[in-house]
Parts: C-alpha cells; structure tokens; sequence
C-alpha cells in the first residue's frame, strides 16, 4: 500500500522513519510523527468505524482528542484496549488497530439495517422501548451491545505497570499551547513553582497545525528554554489534565510509554497518574471547532475545518483533493487557502451574505470558488463524500431556495465557530457567561468558586488570535505567581506572529435547512456523532416536554460517553433555544465531569495495586507461620495463622486436630494482632470507668480484667482485658479490628470532653509479640522457660507477673479466650521470632501444638465467649448477650449508661445469645442462618433470629452454634426451626451458651 | 479533594483526616435525670444545615489533635478550624456565597 | 537462649538501585513522651533530660549527639536516644504531669537517600517534600500510602527518614521498592 494521500513534504512527520501498522488486517505505511489517524488518512483510509445506534458508515471529524467517532481496538490479548482515540494514538512500528460497532465487518454491516428504519429508533428509544418489563432489558442489552459494538475488554491480566504520585506546584498551566507557554514562561520568570501539562506529545498546541511551520516551532522552542531556565518549572507532555476538583486539587494522565507500542516501555510505567495540588491555575486548554448541522453532515470525508488544516500542515496528509469548504466564519478560509496551496481544487460555501473583500482576495488568487449566502443542503456518498449540493440561503436562513449546484468533492471542511474549552472551569465549580460576538461561553471570572482560584487565557477565554492568547498568556501567568507572593519579570510576552485568519464575525447558523423540513426524509442533521444523536431527535425531545438542558442530555444522550460533548455541546443547546425561542444562556449549560478524557482503571490505582492494594500487616512471627505452613486468614489488614494443615490434612481436619490439642495438651497462638494501648496519668482510671460498664476503682496493681465497651447508644462496640501495671498506669487490649477504633474512643472523649483530666493514651500494638499459649501443659512448658514463678497460688488467674522467658523480658498476663489454663506471654517485638521459636523447642515434649484463628473461634465458642464483631453487630446491648453481670449497678456514669434504661432496650422480646443443638449433631449450621416461627417454601418467613457463631466440636463431640433469638434467655430447652437458603430445615434445642467446662474449673486450674 | 488547616500542623490534605459530625455538643451530666426523649435528642439529632457547619475533625494521619473546623456544606469553603478549647470564630454574614 | 536472636521487621532489608539508596536503621530506642511541653518546668526537666534546647516549633526535630527529638503534637515528643528507654522514661516520669512508653519495638526507622528520595515519597505522600516547603529540620506526620509514617529531613543532599510501624514496615518498603523503578 502506498501513502496516497501523503504530500510530498512538509508536515512534522520524519519520513526518513517508516513504521508499519495493521488496521482491520491490511498492513499499512505511516511515519514516525504520525497518528493513527493521520497515517490511515494518508493511507486514504476513510471508513474507520460505524454509529452507535444507526451503524451509519464514519470516519474521522478530527484531529485531536475532540474525535467522537474514530474509537479503536488497539492492540490484541492482554494489551487490547477498547476505545481508544485514532486521532490521540501515536503511530509506532507493528501497530494493530481494528475498526469497532461493525458486525460482522466494517464493509458490510447487518446493523447498518438500522438506518432503513431510523423512524423507529427516535430519542429516548431505550427508555420507551425497554421500560416495561423492567425484568427483560437484560435480555434486550446483551443484543443491542453486541451490535452497538463498544469494543471488547481484555480477558486476561493486564502486564502492564501504571505509577500514581502527587505533587504540589505554585502555577499549574492546563496546555502548552501558545497561551500556556506565555502563562509558564511570565509565571516562572519570579521563581514560583510551575507545572505545565499538555495532552500533545510536544508543546504547541494549535500551531501545530498551522501553515507556517517553521516559525511556530521557532517560538515553541524558544519558550521551551526560557521555561528550562528555571528548576522549578516541570513541562509534562503526553498528559492531560483530567479532572478539577476543590481547592485546586488537579489530576492529569501522563502517557508515560503508550508511544512506544506494548511491552517495549522497559521498567516506566505504562501510564502515570499525576494528583496535583496548585495554589494558582492557569487554564490554557485552547478551543474545540463546531461543527456545522447540516443534512447528513456524518458522511465520511466531512470533517472539522481546522482538523483538515492539521492534517495539512501538521502530518503532511492532504485528506482529499477535492475540498468544499463550509464555514460561518472567517477562520476556515486559512483551510481554504492551505489546501490549495497543497494541491487541492477547493470551493468554499459561506453561510453568511457577504465576506470581506480581503478575504475574496486571496481566495480569488488560489483560484477557489466561492459561493456567498449559501448552504450545503444534502451530501451524496454511502461510504464517503462524492459530492455536495449547494442552494441559496434564504434572508432568515430558515431555508434554501433556488438553483441547487452539485460540486464533486470527497472532503467537506465545517466549520461553525469556535467553542472554548470550559471544561476544566466548569469542573472546578466556576461558572459560565455567553458571549454574543463568538457565538460561545466563556469562563465568567466573577464567579469562579473561591476554593478553586483558576485564571482562563488565550482561546479557551474567547480570544482566537495568536498574538492575543500569548499577551493573555502572560498576563494571567503573572498575576497567578504575584497571588503567590512572587514578583515576575514585566509580562509583555512574546511578540511572535502567525499567518492566520481570525474568526471574524461569526453568523451563527445552528442548523443548516435542506430542502425539506428537518427530521422529514431520509437525511440526517447529526449534531452528536458519538452518540448518534440528530437535531430532530432535540425536537422530538421539546416535544414531549424535555426542555431543560439536563432532561435533555439524559433523554437524548447527547453529549455523553467517551467525548463528552466536546464537539456537539453548544449546537445542541443552540437547537433547542431556536426551538423554544430563547436564548443559549436561557436554555444553559450543564455541568462538565471529570474525566475529560477516558482514563484506564490502571493508572488511577497506579502502584496501589496487586499486593500493594491493601496494606498487608505482618507480626514478628509471620515467616514463622509460613516457614510452619500455615494458612492465612485476613483479619482487618492483618495477616493471621489461620491454621496449620499437616500433610495430607483438609481445613476440618487440621482445625479439628488443633482444637483437640488446647484441650488436650497445649497449644500456641499468635495474639500479636491484639490492640494495645498504655495509659498513663493521675486520672488514668477515671477514664477507664468512663469508658468500660464495670467497676475498675478496686482493681489491684498486677491484675487484670475484663471489659465491655459500649458506645452511646448503649451498644457493645468492643471488648478486651485491662491490667493495672502501676499505681496510674494501665495496659489496655482491644479487639484485632477494633484497635484503631478504641484509640480514637479514647483520644476523643479526652481531648473533646475531658481535657482537664490528666491522662495520656499510647498505641503500643507493635510494641509487644503476644504468644498465648492454652491448656493443661501449659504451666509445665512456660515453667520450663522462664524465671517467674509459674505456680497456682504464686500467679493466679487473671494477674500478671514480669520477668524473663525463653531468656528475654517480658510480661506474662494470666488470661484465656479458651477456657483452659493458659497465659499471653509478651516480649519486645524484636524478640517475637526468638520466643516462638523457643516456645517450640520447648513445647516438643509436651506435644505443643500451634493453632491458628480457626481453632480460636471454635475454643472459644466452646466456652461462649463472644466475638465483638461476631456475635454482636452494632445492635446488642450487654443484656442482649447475657452479660448483665459485667454491668455496674453501682458506678455513678459511663459511656452508654443512660441508653441502658430506654424503651427500646428495655423491651420484652429483643434478640439474645443463646446456644443451639441441632437435632442432627453432624449439620453445621451455617453462620447467618434463620431461626423461623413458621416454615414455608419460599420467603418470606418470619424470622426470629439467627446464627452468629457455628462450628463441629471435637470437645464436644458434636455441632454446636451460638445464635441471636428473641427472648431467648427464656427459651432455653425450647425447640426451634431453621430454614437455609438451600431450602433445608432443621431443629436445634436452645441451649446455654457455654458447652464445655461450665464450672470454669480447668481455666483456674 | 480539600486542604485542611489543622491548628496544630497547618494546611494538609483532606485525606490526612477524617470528619467526626458535628461540633460542640456537649456530653450531658446527672443524665439519669433525663428523660428518654432528651437523652435521644443527645444520642441520635443533629443538624444538617445547607450553610455554615462546625464540625469535628481528627488530624488522623498527623498529630492525632482533634479540633473543630467551620466549613459551608455547599461550597465546602472552610471559614475556620480552630482548637477545642477556642472561641467559635463567627459565621460570616455573606451567606456563604463564595 | 543467652544470646537471643533481635529481629527488626525488615532484618536490615536495604534498597540500593540508580538515585535511590535505602537502609533499615535497626534497633533504634524510642520513648514516647508526653508532658505540658509549653510549661516552663516541663521544658527545664526535658533540657536537663537530654542535655539540648529541647523547645520544639511544630513539625521540627532537634539533636545532638545521643538524641533526637521529634515534635508529635502540642503535648506528645517521640525520643530517640542512645540511652537505655527503661531508665529515660523513668526520668522523664518523675517529672509532674508526664508520661513516657518506651515504643523502641513499635516502629521502625528507614533512612531514604539518593536523587529519587522525594519522588519516591511524593509517590505515596499527599504531603509536599519540596525543599522550599520542608527543609533540613523538619518532621511530619503524614501518609505514605495507606500506612502512617513520621518523616523528617536530614540533609539536603538529600537524606530522609521514616519511622513506620512495624506491622506496616513490609508495606512500606515494597511500596518504596516498587516505585523507585517509576520515578
Ligand atoms: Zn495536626
């Protein structure tokens, strides 16, 4: 395939470096510099996708991100990406890309039936059409998307790496164009911090694309090192600015290695997420072209004006040799005059009455026609452009009238004016004002919001000529670094001009009429091409009462998905003002949202992802744990023993064998994870009867009890031991999830209600590596390894005792969540690893067997003791649990006191923890299941309560289960029901909660 | 995204902290004394003003300081943040157009 | 079991590839304390304490050749030292109003250095490192991350340090690995 539409030279392409690429399977040409859209163009590739809904034939409108309809497949397996911009994709060798929304090829297409009964598909089809029953849209969905074709996702990971970071600067310049470049350049001059982002692989922005190359780049360099003058100022290319949130909080996507085609980006990232923190913003963001409305203005081969002067000047790509230019403005005429000076026979169609004499000048010497007064009324080509009619407008321009004149061409050239890009004002909270003389909104600098101080310059400000965007440019670089506290050098600016053609006057013509009226006939007037959305698709939309802009968007879809109305935003709004018969600024504007651009899901996680997604916290024992094979178990970010299969051994059996073990010999768990907070200070116990529901006064110096919080809603929140270690000083434990959340309990009663009381509250968690060793033999092993005496009457139950274990120093706490005879040995963490591995050669005689959570929970539920978290959910009370005897009737206050005594607690029938013994002593009830008063095929069924803990124990030697059941305290002995999901029933008796040992011998033992 | 200026360490970003409701609500005393609709009034009623909102926040990820912050709900405009034991700064008078 | 093995989260775990250098600094003694340190009488015990000028601006370190002092809060200081913990905190706790906890275990303590130190940490802190914003002198509390870290800056060239939790340490130090190949 040859290039042939490539011009001879000229352009910013490197002809001297071939690259190939693959589009649809044909193998094509380009050159480094080259966009996918460019090189397909100069390939004279022109179909490169069909609509979203009518599957009408499409090609580029273009040249930048503004594209609505070149969407591509790039590249296959795990680096395909769906949706990507032709027009933003940099061409590189092996390239592949495919055309999406065709079925089954581009060229013929089953879908494209749609069109012959386009009557049927209005506005608000899927709403109308898919309402009722709401059950079948799923059924609907799966066929319109498959036709609708928005591209496919990859099936298998993504290999690529993606890098987030933050950072913070003075000045952020939003583009590089010759505004943003002003705006750097004056606002770096006094030293402040400034950051430049553009979405372009090289600075520039609109001069790119201009005729007179080599003085643009002459500027564009020059400014480049000014701005490198200074280390404070970071030029990001390939990176746009994205979204605009409060207080000057910006995020931008860098395309770190896009560029480079997949895997050949070495260690970089793929893509880079930039969330940026800016006193000032500078918006240099330029300007997107409108389009013109006019009658099947969506034939490949109609395009933007500017976007066929880009490709012109910018890639050497000249897109058709034939060109009619349609334009309400003088801008396009620059197009008019590139494209003949490139080879092109060219005609221009001017809506408005009469042009300046200037203008018919240079037209005139170029040899191009042109018609004055006059409209494109219907353009002829299936698959691309073959020719235009042209008629006389009539005075109103409501109509055409007269002799209609057939021009041969295959590029149409529209250019309805300019739209600033407000995008990032608006996202920033700022409002908009219309401007009547450019047909456009504009930022309106008296209500911008006072948290996000932006300054809008150049043409995204309304103004359009180069000189002015770079005097702006400067000027609002100056003023955004004086806020700052810095002076700037005196911003004239620099005095570089550029051929150009201003806009002019502009003679806003929002919908071009044809020969019949709009919305009758075959032909469509698309002012949306992303979302295939027609000017008589708005009146329908008036018709049935959507007036207002937001009704609008929703019931049309126009200006949604991946472009975000760039191109079609104010021509929609213009048509429904004409139609109700006020203004834009009545009709409004609706609110833009971040991003501006698609991002990948990738690069927003950045590295945070994979094994960094969630912090992973680790005890001193956990290569221990591993190292002895254990199975992990989160437990809030905790990684937690779960438990220690032998070979050969299933979960049940390992838990089982471990479960046996506490009871039998002695076990040892990791109980590092535990909260811990040291409290000190005169008023110490006073917060500790604050913050607890029993009594703490009398608690000697060396003992240790329990504790229930509740919050004041008088609801259990946590649970856990205290020890009294010195007159004032107190070690508290928390539940593993909970610790976090005590601390804050603590710190904000102290520092909100008590702050007179003197009592300081310290994290130490890490501080201490916990090993709690449980069971008969649990006394002669430590005795073996420590120099405390270990004897019943020298260290009762519930004290503890300091010295040294397994040679190091430690507090030794006599507790037990098992029930059995057991004591939490704590060390500095430095000698976590040291103890476990002591403990074990210890333990060998006495068969010491490490358990993990697993085996906990059900020692536990053995005994009855609940789980915060568990067992209790945010709406059990102390009673609700049956655990009235750790609330003080004596203490004169505490947290949750009062809400002890409301209606609602008090209440006859609130759920309470029970036991339950099911019939069948092998079914494990699952945890969650429905205790029922009445048992029916399907639910509803009126549930009474429901399992909280449920576990086989070999203690017990059968099932067992704690349950939530109304009034059950009262119900013991009683018989209930259960109802699975699965549609099983079962009985279980009520029972006590505790199963073994009911006395509370062995743990004193 | 907000900056947050904490009393203690100065302008941080908003995901240092987290937002505990409202402020100045002091825990009641002798509340055996009250009656179930005026512990409830404590217990479960704020205000959800469209406007000018004090509130609590914690300097989580920083010096642990809890402190009171008067922020608009619709702006997100943070007028003040200031001590637990400081005066409450005055609402301004604009309405809290901004 | 006379000589017991001492194990730091990272077991002196070292990051050392182009611009970016890092080392665990092992067992570092850490007291946490707190006090009045606006009090004139606090503020004498603790210059006799340490033997240095120990009244702290917010968010700044002072040292010398045994400690180091980091200002926490208003009323909380974390203490290096080269001292015994036990016997530091004892001390300061004689003191009226005072509170010490010996946290030498609680956290560890990375020393980033190297070209790509900041960047490294502006990849996971919110917090901004420029040296125009946080020079030679100053610490902070803030988020690497999702794990809290307490950072300061001890010289220009430049070197960083950051006290983590020890639970979180592994987190942090595959998150400073993995993004030194990013930045
Ligand atoms: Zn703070």
């Amino acid at each position: 395939m040859t290039q042939t539409h490539r011009l001879l030279e000229g352009g910013l392409v490197d002809r001297s470096k071939p690259l190939t690429f693959t589009f649809d399977g044909m193998t094509y040409t380009g050159y480094q510099g080259d966009t996918l859209a460019s090189a397909l163009l100069a390939n004279g590739v022109r179909l490169l996708g069909r609509s979203f809904k009518y599957h009408r034939p499409r090609g580029l409108i273009a040249a930048g991100s503004e594209e609505p309809n070149a969407l591509m497949q790039l590249e296959t397996g795990p680096y395909t990406e769906p949706n990507t911009r032709a027009t933003c994709v940099e061409l590189y060798d092996g390239l592949v890309a495919k055309s999406q929304n065709r079925w089954p090829s581009l060229g013929f297409d089953v879908g494209a039936a749609n069109s012959l009964v386009a009557r049927f598909l209005p506005a608000g089809f899927y709403y109308k059409t898919f309402m009722w029953p709401a059950s079948m849209w799923m059924t609907y969905e799966k066929y319109i998307r498959k036709a609708a074709g928005l591209g496919v996702s990859p099936t298998e990971n993504d290999p690529d790496v993606y890098h987030g970071t933050y950072a913070h600067c003075d000045v952020l310049v939003i583009g590089a164009g010759p505004a943003g470049l002003a705006a750097a350049t004056a606002a770096a001059s006094g030293g402040a911090r400034v950051m430049v982002l553009d979405e372009n692989n090289t600075p520039g922005g609109a001069l790119l694309g201009t005729s007179n190359n080599a003085a643009s780049l002459e500027f564009i360099k020059r400014s480049e090192q000014a701005l490198e003058q200074h280390e404070n100022v970071q030029l990001l290319t390939r990176t746009t600015a994205t979204g605009y949130y409060d207080y000057n909080y910006i995020t931008a996507l860098e395309k770190v290695t896009d560029h480079m085609g997949p895997g050949n980006g070495g260690k970089s990232p793929r893509q880079r997420f930039w969330k940026i923190r800016a006193k000032q913003v500078v918006v240099a963001a330029g300007s997107i072209e409108r389009p013109l409305v006019f009658a099947d203005n969506d034939r490949p081969g109609v395009m933007l004006a500017n976007a066929v002067g880009t490709y012109i000047n910018r890639y050497g790509v000249l897109p058709g040799n034939d060109v009619v230019v349609f334009t309400n403005n003088d801008s396009a005429y620059q197009v008019a005059l590139d494209a003949a000076e490139n080879g092109g026979v060219v005609t221009v169609v001017d809506t408005r009455p009469s042009v300046s004499s200037s203008l018919k000048t240079q037209l005139e010497q170029k040899n191009i026609k042109l018609f004055q007064g006059h409209a494109i009324t219907s353009v002829q080509g299936a698959k691309g452009v073959e020719s235009v009619r042209v008629m006389k407008l009539s005075a109103d321009g409501d109509s055409v009238q007269g002799q209609a004149w057939e021009i041969d061409c295959s590029v149409v050239a529209s250019s309805g004016g300019w739209t600033p890009s407000c995008h990032m004002v608006s996202q920033s909270g700022g409002k908009l004002k219309y401007i009547e003389s450019i047909a456009a909104f504009v930022p309106d600098e008296s209500r911008l919001k006072k948290t996000s101080p932006n300054i809008s310059a150049g043409s995204c400000n309304g103004s359009f000529d180069t000189a002015t965007c770079i005097q702006q440019g400067a000027r609002a670089g100056l003023d955004a670094a004086t806020r700052c506290g810095f002076d700037g050098a005196a911003a004239s600016g620099d005095s570089f001009q550029v051929n150009e053609i201003p806009l002019g006057t502009i003679s806003p013509l929002w919908l071009v009429p044809t020969t019949h009226p709009v919305g009758e006939g075959r032909s469509k007037h698309f002012h949306d091409f992303q979302n295939d959305v027609t000017a008589a698709d708005i009146q329908l939309a008036a018709r049935e009462g959507f007036v207002s802009v937001e009704h609008l968007k929703r019931y049309t879809t126009t200006g949604m998905a991946t472009d975000q109305g760039k191109t079609s935003n104010l021509n929609a709004l213009a048509i429904m003002a004409n139609i109700q018969g006020v203004s834009i600024p009545e009709v409004g504007t609706t609110t833009f949202r971040p991003p501006y651009t698609p991002l990948t899901l990738g690069a927003v996680g950045g590295q945070e992802s994979r094994e960094l997604f969630i912090q992973e916290r680790q005890t001193p024992m956990h290569e221990w744990h591993v190292d002895n094979g254990a199975e992990f178990e989160d437990v809030g970010d905790w990684k937690r023993s779960w438990y220690y299969p032998q070979a050969g051994e299933d979960m049940h059996s390992a838990v089982q064998r471990e479960t046996l073990a506490v009871r039998e010999s002695v076990g040892m768990l990791d109980a590092s994870t535990l909260g811990k907070i040291d409290i000190q200070g005169k008023d110490a116990v006073k917060l500790i009867e604050m913050v607890y529901t029993n009594n703490w006064q009398k608690l000697a110096i060396g003992s240790c009890r329990y504790g229930l919080m509740l919050n004041e809603h008088g609801m259990i929140f946590d649970d856990g031991v205290t020890t009294r270690l010195a007159e004032n000083h107190y070690h508290m434990t928390t539940t593993t999830g909970g610790a976090a959340r005590v601390m804050g309990w603590l710190e904000e009663w102290l520092q909100t209600e008590w702050p007179e009381w003197e009592v300081y509250c310290t994290s130490v968690t890490e501080q201490w590596a916990v090993m709690a060793i449980n069971g008969p033999k649990a006394r002669e092993l430590l005795q073996d390894i420590t120099d405390i005496d270990v004897s019943k009457d020298a260290f009762p139950f519930m004290t503890m005792r300091e010295g040294k274990v397994a040679g190091v120093p430690a507090r030794v706490y006599r507790i037990s969540f098992t029930g059995e005879l057991a004591y939490e040995v704590n060390v500095p963490a430095r000698y976590g690893k040291h103890l476990i591995e002591a403990l074990a050669a210890a333990g060998k005689k006495y068969d010491l067997c490490p358990y993990g959570t697993e085996a906990m929970h059900v020692l536990r539920a053995e005994k009855g003791f609940i789980i915060v978290g568990q067992d209790t959910d945010g709406t059990v009370t102390p009673q609700d649990m049956d655990m009235d005897w750790i609330v003080s009737k004596t203490k004169e206050e505490y947290l949750g006191n009062r809400s002890q005594a409301r209606i609602d607690t008090q209440r006859a029938a609130r759920p309470q923890l029970i036991g339950l013994l099911t019939e069948d002593p092998t079914v494990v009830l699952p945890e969650g299941a429905h205790i029922v008063s009445e048992v029916s095929d399907a639910p509803p069924m009126p549930t009474i309560g429901h399992v909280t803990s449920s576990y086989m124990s070999p203690n017990v030697g059968r099932s067992i289960a704690l349950a939530l059941l109304q009034d059950g305290i009262n119900r013991k002995g009683d018989v209930v029901t259960l109802r699975l999901m699965n549609g099983e029933v079962h009985k279980a008796t009520v029972s006590d909660t505790v199963f073994v040992d009911a006395e509370g011998v062995r743990v004193r033992g | 995204m907000f900056i947050i200026n904490c009393p203690y360490c100065g302008d941080r970003d908003q995901t240092e902290f987290s937002c505990h409701g409202e402020a100045h609500i002091p825990r009641p005393t002798e509340t055996k004394k009250m009656t179930d609709e005026e512990w409830g009034e404590y217990v479960f009623f704020r205000t959800n003003p469209k406007g000018y909102h004090r509130e609590r926040w914690l300097h989580d990820h920083g010096c642990r300081r809890w402190f009171n912050a008067l922020r608009h709900t619709v702006t997100d405009e943070f007028v003040a943040s200031y001590k637990i034991e400081d005066p409450r700064p005055p609402i301004p008078d604009n309405g809290g157009q901004s | 079991m006379d000589n017991p093995v001492k194990a730091t989260p990272l077991e002196m775990a070292a990051i050392d590839v182009d611009g970016l250098t890092v080392a665990e600094l092992g067992l570092v003694n850490k007291i946490n304390l707190r006090g009045d340190f606006d009090s004139q009488a606090c503020n004498a015990a603790l210059t006799e304490l340490l033997g240095m000028d120990c009244r702290l601006e917010a968010n700044t370190y002072v040292s010398n050749s045994a400690s180091t002092l980091f200002w926490l809060g208003p009323n909380e200081r974390m203490l290096y030292t080269d001292g015994d913990p036990q016997s530091v905190a004892e001390r300061w706790r004689a003191a009226p109003g005072t509170a010490a906890v010996d946290v030498s275990d609680y956290s560890t303590v990375l020393r980033l250095s190297g070209a790509k130190t900041r960047d490294v940490i502006a990849s996971g802190s919110p917090f901004d490192v420029h040296p125009q914003h946080f020079g030679v002198g100053q610490c902070t509390q803030t988020r690497f991350g999702n794990a809290s870290v307490l950072l300061s800056n001890h010289a220009d060239t430049p070197v960083f340090q950051m006290q983590v939790r020890w639970s979180f340490a592994r987190y942090a130090f595959d998150y400073i690995k993995r993004v030194a190949d990013y930045v």
